[in-house]
């Protein structure tokens, strides 16, 4: 009996020292939570990639396996890294330049001169299997695996998982149509136009409704030079805002009607204009002032004549040598984005870039693209529209 | 020792309203204040409670859910906007009612838990001759209306027509009505040195004397009883049985949802703090500040006494023993049904029966 009653208190008091124990234990967790906290808050901060060693020697070997990056201004176009790929995920064209065009390819950083054009250097890094075996090859050393040992030649980034497939394709080439053009590539432009059609096709026929990517490529260069110089022009001086600055509230309304109908009927300014004039001319308070003003307006609201029909190659030089038509045509390069410091939005800008050249997007269209996704982001500031504005010009 | 009520009728009486109205209004007034008074603390509570158990655990806890954009510290206090997300995902979430379940009774029963933990405030002071209706048996009172929330659960258990729902609903039944004799008993003790029931005379004998936990070593066992089978009382780690998640889904809330859920949450939090404040009234002075532990300074050194710093003194001790029920919660591991009657009947009872005895004896003696 005394036996039970000993053990009836023990048992109370290893209870209570157990408690306390446990207490004790937990509020230390929470008093030193600074160095035990073992949360790593992963989008706003992220652990740092151990330069991996796979053995052998240090110096070869150490190479980590992030993403393929190729410098594609020091690329000749001798396909060693895609014949190199076990996987086929390197896709190269080239274009050499016919006998007797003067076309300049340039020269790369280690002064070699090049001898023709790679419009196209796709590395699709789903099938990508992180081997490096195409980096050896390269005689130019312009593929690599970014960060590591080549952080000083392009940043890491391991972080490239998309919504789509399609977005794993990576687009490295820079040339432009003209270029193609400029080369003799006609026949490998309309190539590509019947490929990308044929995929349209097959799309249409599999009853995929989305929206196909705009192709810019498939648009004939020769077209593209005038009807996208021409709206620009317009625009700018023709608008709703032009027929405010009459006075007469009756006059204004009526013109500004016509205009909103003339409009949707799809003409052209001229034909606006002249269609506003004979629209107010019956109305009291017309004056020929207005008639002066509205004229003054139709002269400069007329663009050059320039509408090539023809697709011969000099109509083409003609039309590709218009001063206008390059700075909205070409696409400004991805590393002008390098100058962006923030590394989330530069990381950001980057995925979009590539994304948008796959789609062959204007720079106009790209910035767009740009500001919607930072604004997305949340990542907009002054300073970064600043940025994308002069990337504009 | 005013009440809250008897004061707005006084502020009342020159509008000439009739008394019933005048009445109605106050209670009117005095209802939203507790109302609104529940829902931060448990917004606040919740936000805490999921801090300390994340710091406990070596974890963050939230971190991101802001209020307009401002997410709070950036190291460990962020997500200061969790439990407004919550609440309002709760209140805009679809009430679900089982087709087979009783559905008035199932209807009814948050709002008797609710009311339970609602009246009980009628009777918890906030400072000195801050309270709603000061009754000449307030802590009886007290006991009694904390002690309604059991029929809501065995309703709520019983109309879900759900096993687990049942299970914890009689779980819950059995512990609270076996944990009420030795919270009853440890109450028991104050009443007897003070000779009353009332807070306002409770707390006034500290205030001449000491604090109730140093009045002699029984007391403290009794606090520590009290304070124990309070946790008990509101169903909380060790002792949370009845809702068991890892053995019965939530016990008696399986089949809430949405805003009947919201309640059955807000009432439990509001539990907490029933309890805190009961126990820091009885046994840590209430309102008074902590220069009267002893009643040894002379009287002008206790310049922190009035009824401001009375709100913030009871409320420094409640919240600190909300605190101590968090800490309990995330450190003790789940009582078993057999180890939880035993602890209440073979060691609290015998306990509390003991330091009754010994106290009245000592009432005898000194006295």
């Amino acid at each position: 009996m005394s036996k039970n009653i000993i053990s009836y208190f023990n048992n109370i008091s290893n209870g209570i020292k157990s408690l306390i124990s446990g207490l004790s234990l937990t509020w230390e967790h929470m008093v030193k939570k600074e160095e035990k906290v073992a949360t790593l808050q992963y989008p706003h901060e992220k652990f740092p990639i151990p330069e991996k060693n796979i053995g052998f020697e240090q110096s070869e070997y150490n190479v980590i396996r992030s993403r393929l990056h190729v410098d594609i201004d020091d690329c000749i176009g001798c396909l060693q890294c895609e014949r190199a790929c076990p996987v086929d995920c390197i896709k190269i064209d080239t274009i050499k330049p016919p006998k007797g065009n003067e076309f300049e390819c340039g020269t790369t950083s280690n002064d070699t001169k090049k001898k023709m054009i790679v419009p196209r250097f796709t590395i699709d890094m789903s099938e990508c299997m992180y081997c490096n075996l195409c980096v050896y090859p390269c005689p130019e050393e312009c593929i690599y695996m970014v960060g590591g040992p080549n952080e000083s030649k392009h940043e890491i980034d391991y972080e490239f998982s998309q919504y789509k497939r399609d977005g794993m394709i990576f687009e490295f080439s820079n040339v432009t149509n003209e270029d193609i053009v400029n080369i003799g590539g006609e026949s490998y432009l309309e190539k590509k136009k019947a490929k990308q059609e044929k995929v349209i096709e097959g799309e249409r026929l599999l009853g995929i409704k989305e929206k196909a990517p705009v192709k810019r490529i498939i648009d004939n260069p020769v077209s593209i030079a005038p009807t996208s110089a021409a709206p620009v022009q317009q625009v700018s001086n023709f608008s709703p805002k032009s027929l405010s600055e009459i006075e007469d509230p009756v006059i204004r309304g009526t013109a500004k009607k016509i205009f909103m109908a003339s409009k949707k009927a799809g003409d052209d300014d001229n034909v606006k204009i002249d269609k506003i004039i004979e629209g107010i001319s019956q109305l009291d308070g017309f004056t020929t002032d207005l008639e002066q003003k509205l004229l003054s307006l139709k002269m400069t609201a007329v663009p050059d004549p320039v509408l090539p029909t023809s697709t011969s190659a000099a109509a083409v030089e003609e039309n590709i040598t218009m001063p206008i038509s390059k700075p909205i045509l070409e696409l400004f390069s991805i590393k002008k984005i390098n100058d962006i410091e923030d590394p989330i939005a530069r990381g950001t800008l980057k995925k979009v870039y590539m994304a948008g050249k796959k789609e062959d997007l204007l720079s106009i269209e790209m910035i767009d693209k740009m500001k919607i996704e930072l604004e997305s982001k949340d990542l907009l500031d002054e300073t970064l529209i600043k940025f994308l504005e002069e990337l504009g010009k | 020792m005013t009440s809250s009520i008897d004061t707005l009728l006084l502020t009342f009486s020159p509008l000439n309203l009739p008394y019933s109205v005048a009445v109605m209004i106050s209670i009117l007034i005095n209802g939203v204040f507790i109302f609104l008074l529940m829902a931060l603390f448990a917004t606040v509570a919740v936000y805490f409670e999921r801090k300390v158990s994340a710091f406990m655990q070596d974890r963050l806890g939230p971190m991101e859910a802001g209020l307009f954009g401002f997410k709070g510290g950036k190291k460990f206090w962020g997500g200061i906007g969790q439990t407004i997300a919550d609440a309002i995902k709760l209140l805009t979430t679809e009430d679900i009612l089982p087709n087979d379940a009783d559905k008035k009774l199932m209807i009814i029963a948050p709002f008797i838990i609710f009311m339970g933990a609602l009246l009980t405030f009628i009777g918890i002071p906030f400072s000195d001759g801050i309270i709603i209706s000061n009754f000449n048996i307030g802590v009886f009172y007290v006991m009694a209306m904390s002690s309604v929330g059991v029929i809501g659960i065995i309703l709520a258990g019983w109309a879900s027509n759900n096993k687990w729902s049942l299970y914890g609903a009689m779980r819950s039944a059995a512990q609270i009505i076996s944990y009420e004799i030795p919270l009853g008993l440890s109450i028991l003790l104050p009443v007897l040195v003070v000779g009353s029931l009332e807070i306002g005379d409770i707390v006034g004998w500290q205030a001449e004397h000491r604090w109730f936990i140093f009045h002699s070593p029984f007391m403290f066992i009794a606090f520590f009883i009290f304070f124990v089978s309070g946790l008990a009382e509101t169903n909380r780690t060790p002792f949370d049985i009845p809702e068991a998640e890892s053995e019965l889904v939530a016990g008696w809330m399986t089949e809430y949802s949405g805003f009947r859920w919201a309640i059955f949450f807000l009432s439990e939090y509001a539990n907490m703090l029933i309890v805190s404040i009961v126990a820091s009234v009885l046994f840590l002075g209430g309102w008074l500040s902590p220069m009267r532990i002893f009643n040894i300074f002379p009287e002008s050194w206790l310049f922190f006494d009035g009824v401001l710093w009375g709100i913030f003194w009871l409320f420094t001790k409640a919240l600190f023993l909300v605190f101590v029920m968090m800490w309990f919660r995330w450190t003790f591991p789940r009582l078993r049904v057999d180890q939880l009657m035993h602890l209440c009947w073979k060691v609290f009872i015998p306990f509390a029966l003991a330091n009754l005895f010994f106290v009245s004896i000592l009432e005898l003696i000194f006295s």
